[in-house]
């Protein structure tokens, strides 16, 4: 079960509001490599794992994506509090004003609402960890991206942070990989058997 | 670039004579609870790495005590775990989102 | 860059981690991390600041040329 603690993994004080970065910044929150679907993926790949150390490991860094998520949500309100309709619509957010007003939703960048769809929960464990190897390393470059679109060092810092988490998530997940690896090489552990062998 | 203040562990409590201020007490815990996650992940995958073990034990202490300091001065933290003066504290800003929050 | 003896020990397992025995044809593998020396972690404030407590793991953008490309 999870529990909430009341502060956030990384402090967030944004100054300025700046509604225009609020639209790229979202995209972690419900885009295609972002952070509700980093913790949906983990946290849904967990039941089918083999090895203690990769459930424990797909456990632990979903629940850290929930706080990420967190982060990226408190950036997007902080963002755009106190912008005006007309600022809102300046910053193209227009479209999202009238859905939304000042509220935080799960779209992407481009305004594609979040789905199951950007995720997979294969039940192979070999092709679910690479998965997640491949989101760790499309979340660091989004993040990338959004470091080059940023010039507010209030901004700047909470998502080097997070790009920063991405790097060690990738290196776990290869260690999950590895150990997973030597399990199912270990002649007497199956995942899958064919029916013929059954 | 300073190594050693994982060794200051065993010391005692330098803080304890000084106020520190609510934004302060918190980044400090933030820190400490980080140190404990990056563990927590590293541990995951190397369950048999004792001085990691050793290590996060340390932390989980210094984090206690610096919540229990945080907490009664400043209300709960964590949802399931502390306890509440009256009326009931939970529900009291700032919420981690909000700029008021450090 | 530094001449601290015990954090060049940390960066080496970056750039030579211990090596994969007997790797498979079709696998891909990441190398294990492994703390040398409990010493060798970043104080927590520090650690907060740069998103890891590994100085091995440490790889800033901007400061890092593998993860810096001229696009």
């Amino acid at each position: 079960m999870w529990v909430y603690e009341k502060k956030l993994e990384y402090p967030v004080k944004i100054k300025n509001c700046n509604p225009k970065m609020a639209k790229y910044i979202i995209s972690q929150y419900g885009g295609p490599d972002g952070e509700l679907a980093a913790s949906l993926r983990y946290l849904s790949q967990r039941f089918s794992m083999p090895t203690n150390e990769a459930k424990a490991i797909l456990n632990d860094i979903g629940t850290e994506e929930l706080a990420h998520l967190e982060i990226i949500g408190s950036m997007v309100y902080q963002l755009t509090k106190g912008a005006t309709a007309e600022q809102m619509e300046m910053a193209g957010l227009g479209a999202y004003y009238t859905d939304h007003d000042h509220a935080v939703y799960p779209i992407s960048a481009s305004g594609t609402p979040f789905t199951a769809a950007y995720l997979q929960s294969k039940g192979d464990p070999i092709a679910d960890l690479h998965e997640d190897l491949a989101a760790e390393q499309k979340a660091r470059a989004t993040y990338e991206n959004l470091i080059n679109l940023a010039d507010d060092p209030d901004v700047i810092e909470p998502l080097r942070f997070l790009r920063a988490r991405e790097i060690v998530h990738f290196q776990r997940f290869g260690e999950a990989l590895r150990i997973v690896q030597d399990r199912l090489g270990d002649k007497k552990y199956f995942v899958k058997k064919p029916d013929c062998m059954k | 670039m300073d190594m050693n203040m994982n060794m200051d562990m065993n010391k005692p409590d330098i803080w304890a004579h000084v106020d520190m201020n609510r934004e302060r007490l918190l980044k400090e815990i933030m820190a400490v609870d980080f140190t404990i996650i990056e563990l927590n992940l590293y541990l995951d995958t190397h369950p048999g790495d004792r001085n990691a073990l050793m290590l996060y034990n340390n932390n989980v202490l210094r984090s206690r005590m610096l919540r229990q300091r945080f907490e009664s001065m400043y209300g709960p933290l964590n949802a399931l775990m502390s306890t509440s003066k009256y009326p009931w504290q939970w529900i009291e800003g700032p919420w981690p989102w909000e700029k008021e929050a450090l | 860059m530094t001449s601290n003896p015990m954090f060049d020990r940390c960066m080496m397992q970056y750039y030579n981690p211990a090596p994969i025995l007997n790797p498979k044809l079709a696998h891909a593998y990441v190398p294990f991390q492994y703390i040398n020396d409990i010493c060798c972690i970043y104080p927590p404030m520090k650690g907060l600041q740069q998103g890891t407590i590994f100085p091995e793991l440490d790889r800033q953008y901007g400061a890092d040329p593998e993860y810096t490309v001229d696009a």
